[in-house]
């Protein structure tokens, strides 16, 4: 038997001899969400359970992580949990960090658990690790991916806190970040020292009445799982035989907050800035392989870090769906202790059994996979989609940056049609719709429907969306056109893409209106700007042009580079999309 | 991982480093902190090349109240003081010659590093004070 610890994120074996005190059925690590779902209902199941949280509270960001709205909430969730608890009667080891994990070979079989000095091992049939942050699987020798392919970039930190109104009612507000906690300790300190700085100036004189004592983050890494959700996945409607819950209405309501979408992978970039369905939700289906890593025997995980990738994790992250994860993770013990197999081996017959009763599959069957508010979007046909774009787009309202106005939905779900129809549709599908689409590439609408075809991959679409760029179109019009134009990588495309970079999109952005300073950007426009060269050098980066000489100001900024000599070495470490588009 | 982490000349993970701490001291940190409370604080802001602040939450000073810890989070970083939060400790021993081993975990893991001097100014006391 080995312990091992975690060390600048992976796992390092530690020279130690047990000793156990202490022998239970299930050991949980973090009593948030998910975590405290599942030691209760393991608890509720027979199972003899020991919770560790690292806090005095239950409930994670529920609650001592002040999202929850009011304090008259934050003080009614506490109490319920702490009456859930009792009735439960699993044993709670708060202000306790797990520092260890004892290991037979791949199997992990216990924690070392350390509480104000004190070092105490305690053995566990099954572990469930709800740390968020995956600290138990990393200790355990699991693989953990970070954030999304290009630049490892995680989604934003939060810290929240709780203040009073002058009517005396208290309101919750948020800080958002756009650091990963994926750092060294002490660099993340001094970024949370930061915060605070930040959270005074945003506060200015109102009452803090709570401020959160442990920070959120919406993304600490992945684990490799037996199983992967991604986005796709949900947008193609996979069908998963073994859910553990569904998802009805998951909005994929925060990747970064820069709004750097080019870094983004494809699907992201379709979805976020192209089809422009920032206020659409998806429904998932979540698999149980994404709660039992790959590397590792005798563990589940039952919080943010399980086995969705970065692009379907933007949303499947929320206080339900890590509710259910709990749930789902002490059903899968409960059945793998009393069936003696393997986590991955579980029944799925009998894990739904136990499922069931907790309403996660009270799900209808839907025949449409993209929610918008309280609709469900049926699906368009080609009369529908010409009838959505033959519009200019600011009458169909900036859906993309604003709440909708108008027909700005029936834009966004054309393009969604035929983003989907290439993923998933049938080849006589594709053919026919892109006919449609690319008749109609001379008419008054040419930019919308070349957008159209760009988003099916049809090459049909390239000199519509090269004049598309120097054009009067709208700004929003150009900048998608641009985000497609990048998937097909066109020589030509080189000059005016250069263009673009030599004056550095100051002509792309004139006659936008200017706003307010925007995240890092000084106003409005620098932010366009970025938006505009971020897309620019990533489609010459993968023409194969050299940018090493060219630094301009927004992406000096939005890189974090503190001047052009800075920012060369950055523009060469950007790297190509993982492969290519077939013309 | 910030992108700029990344994008200079990043290779993957390798890039990163939780070394900086134990090179710190190695450096000549002389006082290992427990606390940051306001005396924790204080004592930090008083000497903030000789010392290292250890928290087991994110607020410095939040026995004084919620509204007060911003404050203190500004002074902390205008002086520079290394901190570190979201933090553990395991162990303190004394080293035959002068000074202590430490053991901690920070969010990343494990540190070990040695200092001269440990100053517990936590609220509560660490370890009951046993560590002495």
């Amino acid at each position: 038997m080995k312990l091992f610890a975690k060390q600048d994120f992976r796992a390092v074996e530690l020279k130690a001899a047990p000793q156990f005190d202490g022998a239970y059925d299930v050991l949980v690590a973090g009593l948030g969400s998910g975590g405290f779902h599942a030691a209760w209902r393991a608890a509720k199941l027979g199972l003899r359970t020991l919770g560790i949280e690292r806090m005095d509270a239950f409930g994670g960001q529920t609650t001592i992580g002040c999202v929850c709205g009011t304090v008259e909430n934050q003080r009614k969730r506490l109490s319920e949990l702490e009456s859930l608890a009792k009735d439960a009667g699993f044993e709670a080891a708060r202000q306790t960090t797990v520092i260890g994990a004892w290991m037979e070979g791949r199997r992990i079989v216990g924690l070392r658990l350390l509480s104000n000095g004190e070092i105490r091992d305690v053995r566990g049939k099954v572990v469930i690790d709800a740390s968020g942050d995956a600290s138990v699987a990393r200790m355990a020798g699991c693989r953990v991916t970070v954030g999304r392919e290009s630049d490892h970039g995680e989604a934003a930190v939060s810290k929240a806190s709780l203040f009073r109104l002058p009517d005396g009612k208290t309101r919750m507000g948020y800080g958002f970040y756009r650091d990963s906690a994926f750092c060294d300790g002490e660099s993340f300190s001094r970024k949370i020292l930061g915060y605070a700085v930040r959270d005074r100036k945003t506060l200015g004189n109102r009452q803090v009445v709570v401020k959160a004592t442990i920070m959120g983050s919406r993304e600490q890494g992945h684990v490799v799982c037996e199983d992967t959700y991604t986005l796709r996945d949900a947008i193609c409607e996979r069908k998963v035989d073994d859910p553990i819950f569904i998802s009805r209405k998951t909005p994929f309501d925060l990747v970064r907050i820069d709004g750097d979408w080019a870094w983004e992978n494809e699907d992201t970039v379709a979805w976020k800035q192209v089809c422009g369905l920032s206020n659409f939700a998806f429904r998932a289906a979540v698999p149980y392989g994404t709660i039992v890593p790959k590397d590792c025997e005798g563990l589940l995980l039952a919080a943010k870090h399980y086995g969705v990738a970065h692009d379907a994790g933007g949303g499947l992250r929320m206080q339900s769906h890590m509710r259910y994860l709990g749930l789902a993770a002490a059903a899968a013990a409960k059945v793998a202790i009393e069936k003696g197999c393997a986590l991955k081996d579980v029944p799925y017959a009998e894990l739904r059994s136990l499922l069931t009763d907790k309403g996660m599959f009270a799900d209808s069957p839907q025949s449409v996979n993209v929610i918008y508010s309280k609709y469900r979007l049926e699906p368009f046909d080609a009369a529908a989609i010409a009838k959505a774009l033959e519009r200019p787009f600011a009458e169909a309202g900036n859906w993309v940056t604003f709440n909708p106005r108008g027909p700005g939905e029936d834009m966004a779900w054309a393009y969604f049609t035929c983003w989907k129809t290439y993923l998933c549709g049938s080849g006589e599908a594709k053919r026919t719709l892109g006919d449609f689409l690319a008749a109609k590439l001379t008419g008054p609408w040419a930019v919308h429907f070349a957008i159209a075809l760009g988003l099916m991959r049809d090459g049909r679409a390239i000199p519509a969306l090269l004049a598309a760029l120097t054009s009067d179109a709208d700004y929003d019009d150009r900048l998608k056109a641009l985000a497609v134009l990048r998937w097909f990588k066109v020589p030509e495309a080189r000059p005016v893409l250069k263009s673009i970079l030599a004056d550095d999109a100051l002509g792309f952005t004139a006659g936008t209106t200017d706003g307010p300073k925007r995240g890092f950007a000084k106003d409005t426009r620098d932010y366009r700007r970025f938006q505009v060269l971020s897309y620019v050098v990533f489609a010459l980066k993968e023409l194969g042009v050299d940018l090493s000489g060219w630094t301009k100001r927004p992406l000096v900024l939005a890189c974090g580079a503190r001047d052009a000599a800075d920012l060369a070495p950055m523009l060469k470490a950007i790297p190509r999309l993982p492969k290519g588009v077939k013309r | 991982m910030e992108r700029r982490e990344f994008l200079k000349g990043l290779t993957g993970l390798a890039a990163l480093g939780t070394a900086s701490l134990e090179a710190a001291l190695a450096g000549g940190r002389k006082t290992l902190v427990i606390g940051a409370s306001r005396a924790g604080c204080e004592y930090a802001l008083a000497h903030p090349d000789e010392t290292i602040l250890l928290d087991h939450g994110i607020l410095p000073a939040i026995e004084l109240g919620h509204d007060q810890t911003d404050a203190w989070a500004e002074k902390l970083l205008a002086a520079r003081c290394r901190v570190l939060l979201c933090a553990d400790l395991e162990s303190v021993e004394r080293i035959p010659g002068g000074g202590y081993r430490v053991i901690a975990y920070g969010p990343d893991g494990r540190h070990v590093f040695e200092v001269a001097a440990v100053r517990d100014l936590s609220v509560s006391g660490w370890h009951r004070g046993e560590w002495r």
